[in-house]
Parts: structure tokens; sequence; C-alpha cells
């Protein structure tokens, strides 16, 4: 994972600096403790569920999977909870939590605004439109040999398409004078997610049973699809622009001084901010397109790495990476452990842990701008 | 040399700037002067290139300035705007290195990290550096950002010393002394000067204080309703005629006893700002 490259690259560069300042020393601590996180967090995912495996069975499964050693002593069905399961559901956590949070900390970026969440903006919104659509119109529309082999493909595709579009109609209409204002920006999110809802409603309205079971579980966000076959799919479409994300770290800083700062800074604004939300938003579509919308990650992972080491996005990106993959993983554990053997949708978990951080945020603004 | 030919910049169908021509020399303090709405921030708007004008172009050192690398030209020439909306929690050294971007690849060197606390001690903010940058005061805020647009300019002492650059750099500041005390707008000015004079830089200040013009600056440009009034040495400038026509006040110039530098003083408006005023 470049995410963990570029920590542990972090880490080595503030060595360099010999922790000059508190900030540095605190970012330190807090990226070794992420990137010590994921893999126990990852662990105790493979061993703790309906069926409890001990450490040993479950990394003795993933090696022999993996070529060392061999499969013999260990029944077929544990074999399946841990390797096809848990560790494809794991994988996704990870790339979903971890890609929504960067995704999260880079709107942020660019909006200027750390309650830029893609769920409460919409964007997320846009993908679920982009998504249904595929899902419903796609089936009637286009070749059923086409779908047999691109279903997997043709639905994540559509809902980033959605979602990019939904963002630069979003960071339009919430510009004002050259600054996004929270309001409007507020506004404009509510407005497109009841044209979500709305859309979602017609699409009900029109599908078969079996479109319709597909489609229920947009609104709620859930990882319980997670399988080896969406594995690839997730990869292809999240991992490329996750990887381009940190190289535009420092433009991101110089666009937090306002664009005009930024320009005088050497950076090419309009190029790096289409960009970033063309990369940005595409993430957030491909999550959508996986499992739904899951809410708040996008938030809460940067905010908490935000106030623990500071908004430089050259740690911000990777470390709210590493937090919001274990983040996620975390969660969905808690979610099919708390009511097993029933399964707790996600989305509900994460909304449980995220409106009150969303809403402690939004009244500190109000505090902030009072004041001043 | 930074040159500009008859800009024209012209909204809602009335001049802004009109057919104004300037001259940018290394080595020179310019400051320009003119009452609000004189087109003094869109002139700096023009000559940094953020804004484009209807007429007349822009040339650094004869290039045009459309035609150069934005990252290139960001290596030698730094802005201060009038304000900046940065409400990040960044600590000092933080903002101030974000003046560094346009040297760096990725993570910063020591080098640049020597700029960032040389700059900071210039603008006697150091003792700041591990502070919060939201938590500062309006004026600590406003010498933050000076400190990050002198560490913008610091080149490479190694590598500069090796290929022989020699190209001047120039420094753009709009209102740099508008937030700050008595002591600390002196300081500023007086750093400005010594950069001039000694590092030969070319540099630019919008400022409102007619006696700071007056001790500080090599060029004096007056503005008034977007078209200029006079331009040249300070003394020659600034003379009574000059801030009657453009101000609307009286005023005669004195001469200080102590190191004989002009001042201004204002006698009363020709033509009262409050009608009504008590007393």
């Amino acid at each position: 994972m470049e995410a963990v490259l570029q920590s542990l690259w972090s880490i080595f560069c503030l060595k360099r600096e010999r922790f000059s300042n508190p900030r540095s020393r605190r970012r330190a601590i807090v990226l070794t403790a992420l990137v010590i996180l994921l893999p126990l967090s990852v662990l105790s995912f493979l061993m703790l569920g309906p069926m409890e495996l001990g450490v040993g069975r479950v990394l003795g499964i993933i090696g022999a999977k993996l070529g060392w050693g061999s499969l013999a002593g260990y029944a077929h069905g544990e074999v399946v909870v841990v390797w096809d399961i848990r560790l494809s559901r794991a994988l996704l956590a990870i790339l979903v939590g971890g890609g929504l949070a960067m995704a999260g900390a880079t709107m942020q970026g660019v909006f200027r605004n750390p309650l830029a969440d893609p769920g409460i903006i919409g964007v997320s919104g846009g993908g679920a439109i982009g998504a249904i659509l595929m899902i419903v119109l796609g089936g009637r529309v286009l070749p059923d040999s086409f779908l047999d082999s691109f279903a997997l493909y043709a639905v994540p595709l559509a809902a980033m398409t959605g979602a990019v579009l939904m963002t630069f109609l979003i960071y339009r209409l919430s510009l004002s004078r050259g600054q996004v204002d929270l309001v409007s920006m507020l506004l404009v999110g509510i407005a497109i997610n009841a044209l979500g809802g709305a859309v979602i409603g017609l699409m009900t309205f029109i599908s078969t049973d079996d479109e319709l079971r597909t489609m229920t579980f947009w609104g709620l966000g859930s990882l319980g699809r997670a399988n080896w076959n969406l594995i690839l799919p997730g990869l292809l479409f999240i991992l490329p622009p996750l990887l381009l994300l940190p190289r535009y770290a420092n433009a991101l800083n110089a666009l937090l001084l306002g664009e005009a700062d930024a320009r005088h800074l050497g950076i090419n604004v309009r190029r790096v901010k289409t960009l970033l939300i063309a990369l940005s938003a595409s993430i957030v579509g491909a999550t959508v397109a996986l499992c739904g919308t899951i809410g708040f990650i996008a938030l809460v992972a940067p905010h908490m790495i935000r106030s623990a080491i500071g908004p430089d996005h050259r740690f911000l990106i990777p470390a709210s990476g590493l937090w919001g993959a274990s983040l996620l993983l975390l969660a969905d554990l808690g979610a099919r452990t708390v009511v097993a053997p029933a399964e707790l949708p996600i989305g509900i978990l994460t909304a449980l842990l995220g409106s009150p951080v969303f809403l402690f945020l939004l009244l500190q603004r109000k505090r902030l701008s009072m004041a001043g | 040399m930074i040159r500009a030919d008859n800009i024209e910049v012209i909204r809602g169908g009335k001049a802004i700037l009109a057919r104004q021509s300037l001259c940018l020399k290394p080595g020179e303090l310019n400051v320009v002067l003119g009452p609000n709405g004189a087109g003094k921030s869109t002139l700096l708007k023009v000559l940094t290139g953020e804004l484009l004008p209807e007429q007349g172009e822009v040339f650094y050192e004869d290039v045009s300035l459309s035609r150069l690398d934005a990252p290139e030209i960001a290596r030698r020439r730094a802005v201060l705007s009038q304000s900046s909306s940065l409400s990040f929690d960044f600590s000092v050294s933080e903002v101030v290195m974000l003046g560094r971007i346009p040297h760096l690849s990725g993570w910063e060197s020591p080098e640049d990290r020597r700029a960032c606390a040389e700059a900071l001690e210039a603008v006697e903010m150091s003792a700041f550096k591990d502070r919060n940058y939201p938590s500062l005061s309006g004026g600590e805020k406003q010498r933050v950002h000076f400190a990050r647009v002198l560490a913008q300019l610091e080149r490479e002492r190694a590598s500069s010393e090796a290929s022989g650059n020699t190209a001047a750099a120039w420094l753009f500041l709009d209102e740099p002394t508008s937030a700050l005390d008595l002591r600390h707008q002196h300081a500023v000015l007086g750093l400005l000067k010594a950069l001039a004079r000694d590092r030969g830089m070319g540099i630019l200040a919008i400022l409102h204080d007619l006696n700071l013009a007056l001790r500080y600056a090599d060029q004096v440009l007056l503005l008034s309703h977007g078209a200029q009034v006079a331009a040249g040495p300070p003394a020659e400038t600034l003379t009574t005629h000059h801030v009657a026509a453009v101000y609307g006040v009286r005023a005669e110039i004195v001469c200080s006893a102590y190191n004989n530098c002009p001042l201004i003083n204002v006698l009363q408006h020709e033509e009262p700002l409050i009608n009504n005023a008590p007393i």
C-alpha cells in the first residue's frame, strides 16, 4: 500500500528533522501508532466473529493459501471463513475506509472547509444516482452479453461518473466570490440528497424485485457483499486515484491560503483543483458502487488526524488513509459481532459515530464566527 | 527589470486603470500611494499576473508575463496579499514553510528550514514559531505572512553560488503595514529598504502613510482615479500641491530637525469628511 509506504517515508523524514518541534514529535508518534494499528485491526477482524479463531490458526490458513505450509489440519469451514469471507471483507474495508478518508481529506482541502463530507454535500448521492441508473436502466438498454461480462465494472464506472459530475456542480454552486460558502455548500448538499432520494424512489417504482434487492443496499451501506470478485474492481478503481493524491499534498497546502496566494506560490490552481476534485470524487463514487453510502468516515477520520497532527496534507492524507482503514475495519467488526449472528448495517454505526462529530464541528464554527 | 506598457483595466464601463505605464528596477523600493479606489491594488494584480488587463502587457526581463511558467516565476517573485483567509490550524513555522513550496520537491531540506528560521527572525516572530496560527492577532498574522514571502525569495545559497544565478528577485506587497504598530511599521519598511539596497531586490509596496513613503521609498507613484498624478523620488512627488489635488487636504511639509527627513503635516480638510461632527 502506497499509503503505508508514504507514512513510513514521512516518519523517516521526521527523524531527519530530529523532532525539532512538538508537532513533528507528535506526527512521528501518531504515524507510528497508525502503522502498527492497521495490521492489528486486520488480525482481530480475521479472528473475531461468530466463529472465533486463534492467531496461529488465522496466520496458518493465510500462510497456506499464499504457499507457505499446507491446509491439512484446518477444517474446510475455517478456511472459507478466514480466506473467502473475512479476508476479502477486510481488504474491501481497507480500500473503502482508506479511500473515503483520503478523498475526504482532499475534498476538505479543495473546499477549504473541514465540514466538506462527501455524504453530506451530495457527492455520494451523485454516485448512488449513477449506480442506480446503471442497474435499473442499464439492464434495459444495454445488451445482456455486455452486462454479463462487465456488470462488475459498469456500475462502479457509472457511480464514479455520477459522483464526479455532481462534485463539480456542487463546487460551482457553493462558490461565491472565489470562496466556498459553508451555508450554500450544505444547502446544495440537501438539495442533491433530496434529488438522489427522488431518483432512487422513482427507480424503485419501475424496478423488478431483483433490482430492488440490489438497490436497497445503497441506502444503508454495507460491506456484507464482499467477496474476491469485488476486490479486483475495487483495486482497479480506487487504488490509482489514491496513489496520485499524495503527490498534490503541497499544492493542497498552498490552496489553504486561498487561490490567489496559491497561484503566487507557483501552483496551477485551475488544473490542480479540477484534478483533485475528479480524483477524490471518483474514489467516493467507486466506494459507493462497491458497498453503498457509508457516511462520515470521510469526515471523522481526517478531522481526528487534523486535530492530532495538524493540517499539513503531506502527513494528513496518508495518516487519514491509515486511520480511515482501521476505523472502518473496527466499525465493521462491531457491526457484525454486536448483534451476531445477525449483522448491523455499517452505515448506521458510522452515522452514530459521525453525526455528533459533525454537529460539534458546526457549533465550533458558529462560535468562532461569532467571536471573530 | 519589470515593465508595464499602457495598462488599461475596465470594470463596468469605467476605467479602473487608464493607460498606466511603469518600470521597476532591481535594487529600488517603489511605493504606490493614492486614496481608496485609486486603482493601486488593481495595478499590483496586473503586475503579478493575477488580473489580465483589457489592454497592455507586463514584461519580466523583456519576456511577456503571460508566457512565463508559474512555478519558475514563484521562485523569484513573491506577493504579499492584503489579507489571507487561512483558517486551518497550521503552526506559525508551517505557514512560513508554505513559502518554500516553489522550491520543494516533496519534503523540506535543512536549507528550507534555515530560510524559514531566518525569515521569522527578521520579522521578530521566532518566539512564536510553534504557536497556532489562527490564535494570533491581526498584526502578528501579517508579520507571519511577511516572513512567508521572505522565505519564498530566499534562494539556496549553494545552488545560486554554483550556477552564478544572479537574476533579480521581486517582491510585491499590498499594504504590508495595515495592521502593524508603529515600531513594526518602521521595522518592515526598514527591512524592505535593506533588501532592496543590499540584495538588489526589486520591491513594490502599496502604502497609505505618506510619511513612511517619504522616509523609505526610492520611487513613488501617486495614483488617483486610475491615473498617474505624479511619479519620481518621494520628495519631488509628494508636494503640497499634489497632496491637495489627490487627497483633498491642505498640508505643509516640514523638515525633521533630527534627520532632515521631510514630513507631511495635515493642516485641515479642504472639504470636511464628516459634515456634522460635534464641536
